[in-house]
């Protein structure tokens, strides 16, 4: 194995030869955009020699092992869709399989890979079909094959005979019966709507090609690493050959004997649904059914549009019963959600409609062009709804650090004011709570000591500090007029008392002053209630100084100074009465 | 007459009442029009337009703030739709916020990045990975590319790379349908082309449809006998090979119809 499936919608690679892996690297991929993608490249070493290859005994083991193990397999569909097989198989636990389609329509012009499979290994599908009966649970099978394959009808009705609920069936030459939902119509007459698959309805459709690989991958241990390919159009010997995985183009052309002159392009898949490809370098892919050599004879450039008549011929031919032509108005003027709401994703780019527009207008072209346009509106909005999100998260996220930050702090300044608490009652023990003039004297002594503390222990001394801001508010109140009160607290704030009395004799100041202190003693009691509240909720008092006058900021500095002072006797008192 | 009163002074109390009950039932949190504003920007987060974000944008646009052109990667479109939503005329893009570049996303060269974190703190939508004194790298796919990072990175190591198309955001391209020279002969080319217009008209419905179970398809010549004369041969072990990955194309979500 050479790469492991990722992913849901994915299948293993497995190395197709033996030999040495040379490079990883980008290269040109067939595909209609004609960009390079990862290739591993591959150079055998001429021996084709395989690993032990274990070969599974299916029918006693269990289903759930089975799966997982064709997830490894690498097998997909094999009929250009490359949808991987594991996911078809996988119960769902919703709907129960009933019915079993084998899609051998091969519905498109020039391909024969399914047809000649048939033709020459009948049992083999067969088996493969009973593997995939087993797997789904299906009890009945039916083979639907197009009108023009006789020998092939031939080939697997004898080999069907021996196994009951199982019958082939013969569905008229039409393109496109070969699309699964076509097909179930045909041969079983339920039709699908559109917004379900078919599982729901209890029918699993499967390629004749997958079925084989699913058979050799289970009975002999191999794994998906060829498929069959028909190479014709304009090379020298048309013909179905059964080619590694990852041979490239040029290999498959010169055994078909070389192109004819005047081959212009190489077409992957068949004349209808098929695309260009962008060079001749290019390996074959699971997906690769067909390559068609194409020369202007074949396949003449389309002639130039012309305005669309209404002529709805589209309407007519369009097999999943849409409206081409007005799809067409749409998608020609980007108009997207209209496009939509017409259900354009149910339009399977058969080609019918351009077919048949006698306009030659290139109509699959414009619902391709519509349809890719819509979804990569749809991941630019799934990405912008992920952007939306991922930013919401990030500014709810800041905001939640804001907050664990506070926290801390105010979780810090708890344990802050426990730790001096304790030293600040040893220290002022002695000093007699009671003597409120005594303490600023003990305390500012100390202060040095504890200043790395007193802003969270400013912070926490609330009881004392309303009391303070009470008793200052009267004290202040007096100031301005007087500073010879012989009240504690008013000597307790020398500095605040003295600059109004530097500004006594000029009457405008000590208006000033006066205001400024009635504004410190309103922003005090403000403080000491913002501490009290949030004391309570244990965060921490904002400083809202921001807005005072220089003069105020000093001052209530200075109260906070008196307030820490003040809590410190408080706290002395306690420890004073608790002792 | 005061019957007529009574009816109609009940009625205006029994419907105020229903009024007053749905408008508690159906109450909308949250301003609608923001959110719907907020849902055409393309929530890149970059702030060309001057405000912190989409929603902040969004916000100032639902209150008459801001114009509808100051998006640049919105784009056109964006603004196109924003003048619909708010039922204002179009504008096109106000060019001092901007203009709209390709998508691209950051990319962190390696060997320069100092790791100071300072992009990580930056990013809008924490789409950049790493740690103080470790290397950074951006998550590409969460990356919206309003190069927010690229200002405060000290070292300057940071990029913007457009996105490259691969083959799996390729976009099918519109028709373009070539312009061709009349030939000199136009008289024959004009009677051609309207053979062949009405050849295809009149081919139309077939009879044999009807046989079909579904509608519509076409009849082709199936030019199956080319291939089918010869019969499978084996190829020859190539010269080298690659196995690479398949591209399954779009498959698009079901709606899964609970019952």
């Amino acid at each position: 194995m050479l790469a492991e499936a990722e992913g849901t919608v994915s299948a293993a690679i497995h190395a197709p030869t033996s030999g040495t892996v040379t490079a990883i690297s980008e290269a040109i991929i067939p595909h209609p955009s004609g960009l390079p993608d990862m290739c591993i490249t591959l150079t055998p070493d001429g021996k084709d020699e395989w690993t032990t290859l274990r070969p599974t005994d299916w029918r006693n083991t269990d289903k759930k092992e089975l799966v997982a193990s064709l997830r490894s397999s690498g097998i997909v569909g094999l009929g250009g869709a490359t949808f991987p097989t594991h996911i078809k198989v996988r119960a769902d636990g919703k709907s129960q399989v009933h019915t079993l389609i084998l899609n051998a329509a091969e519905c498109e012009p020039y391909i024969t890979c399914d047809d000649m499979l048939m033709r020459e290994r009948a049992d083999e599908i067969v088996k493969g079909m009973e593997i995939v009966k087993f797997l789904l649970g299906a009890e009945n099978c039916i083979v639907g094959i197009e009108d023009n394959k006789p020998e092939a009808t031939a080939a697997m009705t004898e080999a069907c005979k021996a196994l009951p609920e199982t019958s082939v069936k013969v569905v008229p030459t039409l393109y496109p019966s070969g699309d699964a939902r076509r097909l179930i119509h045909l041969v079983s007459g339920v039709e699908i709507p559109h917004d379900k698959r078919s599982t729901d309805v209890g029918i699993q459709v499967f390629n004749v090609a997958t079925v084989l690989a699913i058979y050799r991958y289970f009975a002999l241990g191999e794994p998906s690493i060829d498929r069959i390919v028909t190479i014709t159009g304009s090379v020298n010997s048309p013909q179905n050959f059964k080619v590694l995985f990852g041979t490239p183009l040029q290999t498959l052309i010169d055994a078909a004997g070389g192109v004819q002159s005047g081959t212009t392009h190489f077409i992957m898949g068949g004349p209808m649904m098929g695309f260009d490809l962008p060079t001749i370098d290019v390996p074959i892919t699971k997906a690769a059914n067909c390559i068609i050599a194409a020369t202007p004879n074949l396949f003449a450039p389309p002639p130039p549009a012309m305005p669309c008549i209404r002529c709805a011929r589209c309407a007519d031919a369009c097999p999943v019963n849409l409206q081409p032509q007005e799809l067409y108005w749409f998608s020609k003027s980007d108009n997207f959600e209209k496009a939509r709401d017409y259900n354009l994703f149910d339009c399977i780019e058969c080609g019918c409609c351009t077919y048949v527009c006698p306009s030659n207008i290139p109509l699959v072209q414009y619902y391709r062009y519509a349809k890719s346009e819509i979804i990569a509106a749809d991941k630019a909005k799934e990405a912008a709804d992920l952007a939306r999100e991922r930013n919401e998260f990030r500014l709810a996220r800041i905001e939640r650090e804001k907050l664990e930050r506070a926290q801390k702090h105010a979780e810090r300044a708890a344990s802050n004011k426990a730790e001096s608490a304790k030293t600040e009652s040893t220290k002022v023990a002695p000093t007699k709570a009671e003597d409120v003039k005594a303490v600023p004297a003990t305390t500012e002594s100390e202060q040095p000591a504890s200043s790395t503390n007193t802003d969270d222990v400013k912070k926490a001394a609330i009881a004392a500090a309303i009391e303070r801001a009470k008793a200052l508010k009267a004290a202040a109140a007096q100031a301005g007029e007087s500073q010879k009160k012989s009240d504690a607290i008013t000597a307790d704030a020398p500095d605040a008392s003295g600059k109004p009395a530097q500004t006594e004799d000029e009457q405008a100041k000590a208006e000033q002053a006066k205001k400024d202190k009635q504004a410190l003693i309103a922003a005090a009691i403000e403080r000491a209630k913002a501490q009290k509240l949030a004391a309570a909720q244990a965060g921490i008092a904002p400083k809202n100084v921001e807005d005072a006058s220089p003069a105020v900021k000093a001052e209530i500095s200075e109260i906070d100074a008196i307030r820490e002072k003040a809590k410190q006797a408080v706290k002395a008192q306690d420890s004073d009465s608790e002792a | 007459m005061l019957t007529a009163l009574y009816i109609m002074l009940g009625l205006a109390l029994v419907l105020g009442i229903m009024l007053g009950i749905s408008a508690l039932l159906f109450k909308v949190e949250g301003d609608p029009l923001v959110a719907r504003i907020d849902a055409i920007l393309p929530q890149t987060q970059c702030g060309q337009c001057g405000y912190p974000g989409c929603k902040p944008y969004a916000t100032a646009i639902a209150k008459g703030e801001a114009d509808i052109n100051h998006c640049p990667p919105g784009g056109d479109a964006g603004a196109r739709e924003l003048a619909d939503l708010m039922g204002v005329e179009y504008k096109p893009l106000n060019a001092e916020h901007g203009l709209p570049k390709p998508k691209a996303v950051a990319f962190i060269d390696e060997n320069t990045c100092i790791g100071c974190t300072l992009c990580i703190q930056a990013c809008p939508v924490d789409a950049i990975l790493g740690a103080a004194k470790h290397m950074h790298t951006i998550i590409a796919s969460e990356c919206t590319g309003c190069e927010l990072c690229l200002a405060p990175c000290p070292v300057d190591c940071i990029t913007m790379e457009p996105v490259a198309e691969t083959p799996d955001n390729w976009k099918w391209k519109y028709p373009v349908i070539p312009i061709k020279a009349m030939p000199a002969d136009k008289s024959r080319l004009i009677m051609n082309s309207i053979i062949q217009f009405a050849s295809k008209l009149l081919l139309g419905q077939t009879a044999d449809l009807l046989i079909h179970k579904f509608h519509g398809g076409v009849h082709r010549r199936g030019h199956k006998q080319l291939s089918t004369t010869l019969p499978i041969a084996k190829l020859a072990i190539p010269q080298a090979c690659s196995a690479l990955r398949q591209h399954v194309g779009y498959i698009p979500k079901v709606k899964s119809t609970s019952r």
